[in-house]
């Protein structure tokens, strides 16, 4: 199993406003470097009261220039703008980071649609259309594109002529084939998944219960001759204090009651215990360990991306623990064969 | 006068085709040496669809440039504002204020090759509404305030009350579409020292007459910048490497006009020649120390206040830049600049 650290959303809340939300962006991600996660991961969110990032691209960059080694996840929205903006910042990204990056493009939610002056009735159709933009934009060939929303190249009057009637992006991405996942958090986006078989990002709102499911589903209808791998948030507090849900409640009620806000989850955030027992992650090292083993078990997960840091967190509790849950519990599960004497301290 | 640095494209040309990755480790690179050396800003280009990898995507660089350095400024030069969706811009532009605690110098341009605006479904006639459509965004962004209808609200705000905003002209309409916002001015590369001075003049006209206080205001100018202690050194390092730099980049953007105003491409490849020459002995402040100072000082006396002093071009070593870049920070920029004079 890899191991993520994140989405990031460097949000402001109570004394920290969002340039410091950043430095702790930056700060973990140098630390996850240092500690073995193998990538870190920028969210994107827009018009929201906390000012969630709403620009993942510009956010990874910056963690690009900061670490050396660590992949660089974003999971941007997709389908609002011209896919070849995306296209563009998604090559830059990869190319400043020399390789680095993943990309894992999101639905946009109602009132992000309306802020965009997108007719909701289209939206699916216009993410799907990015989709293949984006395919042929990252291609090493040019391209044209004739899609119900989008002419690409336009070859509109008064232009000089195309003569060759397509269209290269530039610079191409480093990777051959840039990581294109694609995040499960709404039904339209699972299907999509499947039927472009790529790799699925399931959420940290998508209850436990329903996670075997969807993965179930997607094998099913996936055009791929080989499995998937499978991508799973979660949110993850570690302490070795008596009762770590005590330390780290008000911050997870926090973040659930923005999903609720923004349509993304249904619930009632305040439940905190209900919460942890079927979404969260949380507990002294072997615990964290048992709830991940579980999950592993139902669901064969090959990369955990694990957001650690929430509102209102300090980056002192984060350091902690994101170094209890590298040292503890990572082993356990990057480090098969790791000798129970090495583990236990010689 | 105050020194920024500029400009990177991230181009991997025909003649110099370096891998892009290795590109941007120079630009770390390049970036904290400038900001060692006490550079103001360090300025970035914007082009797409073209042969070389021009960097698209000004935002994201400065974003790496932000990871890279603390203090330096980021200067976007320039991000052809039309051809983007002005609300995916101010919340970029947003969220680089932000990681880099109000570093960030927007600057802005029309865009003029047709197969940009084309590939993205965009009219280049179009462009000038854009352009204004953009900027009362970006206002409204910047204030929190909402930007439609809708009632959406851009956030966070950026760090800086408001963002610099820095309007490239090259056209006297162009001009005066800063003047009438009070917006700080870049002017071209392909004005000479007296044509800047009339633009400049003309920004403090129209300002006046639209009731606008011109007198904080930016006056930049593009200039191909070049220092060595041998005029002969920098003569053979950087003249032939300027010349065929215009030639191709500006012959293929039809950057450059003949006398009439008439862009020039590559199909008149001797008037090109003639315009680049222009260019090269016009438009450039290339020597020693001592040239250099009195080619800023020239450009000071016709009302330009900031220089964005163009050393990196494409194929000069690292070395060769930062050496240049050295002696432009260390022997020339003090002569210049504008705290010491006063003192």
């Amino acid at each position: 199993m890899r191991f993520g650290l994140g989405p990031f959303a460097a949000e402001a809340f109570g004394n920290l406003d969002n340039a410091g939300a950043y430095e702790i962006v930056g700060d973990a991600s140098v630390l996850a470097e240092n500690l073995g996660f193998d990538s870190t991961w920028i969210a994107e969110r827009y018009f929201t009261r906390d000012g969630y990032c709403p620009s993942a691209f510009v956010a990874a960059s910056d963690v690009a220039a900061r670490t050396e080694a660590i992949r660089i996840g974003v999971l941007p929205i997709l389908g609002l703008t011209h896919p070849l903006y995306f296209a563009e910042d998604a090559t830059t990204l990869d190319n400043l980071s020399a390789g680095r990056a993943i990309i894992a493009p999101i639905n946009a939610v109602s009132h992000e649609i309306a802020g965009y002056d997108v007719a909701p009735s289209e939206y699916s159709a216009r993410f799907r259309e990015s989709l293949d933009v984006l395919l042929d934009a990252w291609s090493a060939r040019p391209f044209h594109h004739d899609g119900q929303f989008w002419t690409i190249p336009a070859q509109l009057d008064g232009h000089a002529e195309n003569r060759t009637g397509t269209v290269t992006v530039t610079p191409k991405p480093v990777q051959f084939e840039l990581p294109l996942w694609l995040g499960g958090f709404w039904s339209e986006g699972r299907e999509i998944a499947a039927q472009y078989g790529l790799p699925m990002v399931l959420g940290a709102v998508t209850a436990t219960e329903d996670l075997p499911g969807f993965w179930r589903a997607y094998d099913h209808d996936a055009r791929r001759g080989t499995r998937a791998p499978r991508i799973l948030i979660r949110d993850v507090y570690v302490s070795a204090a008596d009762d770590p849900l005590e330390e780290c409640g008000a911050a997870f009620a926090q973040q659930f009651a923005n999903y609720a806000e923004w349509g993304l989850w249904e619930g009632d955030a305040s439940d905190v215990s209900a919460l942890a027992a079927n979404r969260l992650i949380v507990g002294s090292p072997d615990q964290v360990i048992e709830t991940i083993q579980a999950l592993d078990a139902s669901n064969g997960i090959d990369h955990l991306i694990c957001r650690m840091h929430f509102p209102g967190m300090s980056f002192a509790q984060l350091h902690a623990s994101m170094t209890l849950f590298a040292r503890e519990v990572i082993p356990e599960f990057k480090m098969p064969d790791l000798p129970h004497q090495i583990r236990q301290g010689v | 006068m105050d020194i920024g640095i500029g400009l990177w494209g991230m181009q991997s040309t025909r003649s110099a085709p370096i891998a892009h990755p290795t590109l941007y480790r120079r630009l770390a690179e390049d970036a904290q040496v400038a900001e060692d050396l006490g550079f103001e800003s360090l300025w970035l280009t914007e082009h797409r669809f073209w042969y070389d990898g021009y960097l698209p995507s000004l935002l994201a660089a400065g974003g790496f440039i932000a990871g890279a350095t603390t203090r330096l400024r980021i200067g976007t030069g320039c991000v052809l504002l039309p051809q983007h969706d002005p609300i995916r811009i101010a919340q970029g532009v947003a969220t680089l204020d932000q990681l880099s605690n109000g570093r960030l110098d927007f600057g802005v341009a029309l865009g003029y090759r047709d197969q940009e605006f084309d590939g993205l479904g965009l009219h280049r006639k179009d462009r000038a509404k854009r352009m204004e459509q953009a900027l009362d965004l970006l206002v409204k962004a910047g204030a929190g305030e909402p930007i439609s209808e809708s009632g959406a609200i851009i956030t966070p705000k950026p760090v800086q009350q408001p963002v610099p905003v820095w309007v490239a002209a090259v056209s006297e309409l162009a001009v005066k579409r800063a003047a009438r916002r009070g917006l700080d001015l870049m002017l071209s590369d392909a004005h000479d020292d007296r044509r800047a001075g009339e633009l400049v003049e003309l920004y403090h006209k129209t300002a006046a007459e639209a009731g606008v206080d011109s007198s904080n205001v930016r006056f930049g100018i593009l200039r191909y910048v070049w220092v060595d202690e041998s005029a002969a050194e920098a003569e053979s390092v950087i003249v032939p490497r300027l010349r065929s730099f215009l030639l191709e980049q500006l012959g293929g953007w039809r950057y450059l006009s003949d006398e009439n105003g008439n862009s020039l491409g590559f199909e008149q490849p001797e008037k090109l020649r003639r315009a680049a020459e222009g260019v090269v002995r016009n438009n450039a402040a290339i020597g020693t120390p001592d040239t250099v100072i009195r080619k800023l000082r020239n450009l000071e006396a016709v009302g330009v206040n900031f220089v964005i002093a163009r050393s990196h071009l494409i194929s000069q070593t690292p070395e060769q830049l930062h050496r240049a870049m050295e002696l432009l920070a260390l022997e020339v920029a003090p002569a210049v600049a504008t705290a010491g004079r006063a003192a």
